[in-house]
């Protein structure tokens, strides 16, 4: 398992110059995901390697690519048969050789095969591989929008209020925001609980309780109750305007609301 | 937040996250 000064020096050397802003956690966590599907033998080696590059926006050089594979070669196991301590340099992961778990072993026996979802894919065509039932996150996973909405609802930390609302747009945000974009890495306070160790799948937490206000954090007032004693709530159309110019540029627009008890006007940035 | 990635969105995306964070209960605000 990789000390953290090592890891994060490695995954500056695959963010040259850190441009690309990710960071050596949000990295390394996108990495244990993608290991994790290739330890089910839901991926081959080429497909972690193609999908971390494409998540984090990486550039596709060579040497990129074999940094990767270190990185994802160096991820200990989850099934802890080769538990590993921090520091331990024997650690490693053949994801090649792991063993079949029972999901692989259905899709063995359903006669497809266990190295990788694109074969899946070209053979049968979504639904025919879906051995895992309803809710269960653990279906085939073919790329499609349908599939990243069912995904998104699955993992949702919480109960989503979908009254008025686009449910595939639902499921689609939900993707993007806790599997795609790993915001609750950051957005949440705290992601683990005490003693847990960020570096280590087995003792991950982070439940409803933990996630649920940094989410509100994260959409600031977009998700906030607005106080109706003091503030005009904005309109959705504003809060979308005011979304879409921060995730584009970085800079919070300044909103402007009206005190109904001494009704002046007041701007908050 | 890495804004160099995300000002690259899709405007379906940037909308399917922000009708995600509206579909979010709000919190209680004391």
């Amino acid at each position: 398992m990789f000390q953290v000064p090592e890891l994060a020096g490695l995954c500056h050397a695959v963010t040259p110059g850190g441009t690309i802003g990710v960071s050596s956690r949000q990295l390394i966590i996108r990495l244990r995901r993608k290991s994790v599907r290739g330890m089910r033998g839901e991926l081959d080696e080429d497909s972690i390697v193609a999908d971390v590059i494409r998540a984090g926006g990486l550039m596709a050089s060579g040497s990129v690519q074999r940094r990767i594979r270190i990185l994802v070669s160096a991820l200990p196991t989850r099934t802890g048969q080769q538990r590993v301590r921090p520091g331990d340099r024997r650690a490693g992961w053949p994801i090649r050789t792991c063993k079949i778990t029972t999901s692989a072993k259905k899709s063995k026996a359903q006669g497809l095969d266990t190295q990788g979802t694109r074969q899946r894919q070209g053979g049968t065509n979504g639904n025919n591989g879906n051995a895992g039932g309803n809710g269960n996150g653990g279906g085939v996973d073919d790329g499609s929008e349908e599939s990243k909405v069912k995904q998104g609802f699955a993992i949702a930390p919480v109960e989503l209020n979908l009254q008025g609302r686009n449910r595939a747009l639902v499921g689609l945000g939900s993707y993007i925001v806790n599997a795609q974009g790993g915001c609750v890495d950051c957005h949440t306070s705290p992601t683990y609980v005490a003693g847990g160790d960020p570096y280590k799948v087995s003792r991950r937490r982070s439940t409803r309780r933990t996630t649920w206000p940094a989410a509100a954090r994260l959409a600031l007032r977009h998700v906030r109750e607005p106080d109706a004693r003091s503030e005009q709530p904005l309109t959705e159309a504003q809060r979308y305007a005011d979304f879409v110019q921060k995730m584009r540029t970085g800079i919070k627009a300044p909103a402007t609301y009206t005190c109904r008890s001494c009704r002046g006007r007041f701007t908050r940035t | 937040m890495p804004w160099p990635v995300y000002q690259d969105m899709t405007d379906r995306d940037l909308q399917a996250i922000f009708e995600y964070l509206q579909a979010i209960p709000y919190v209680k605000t004391p």
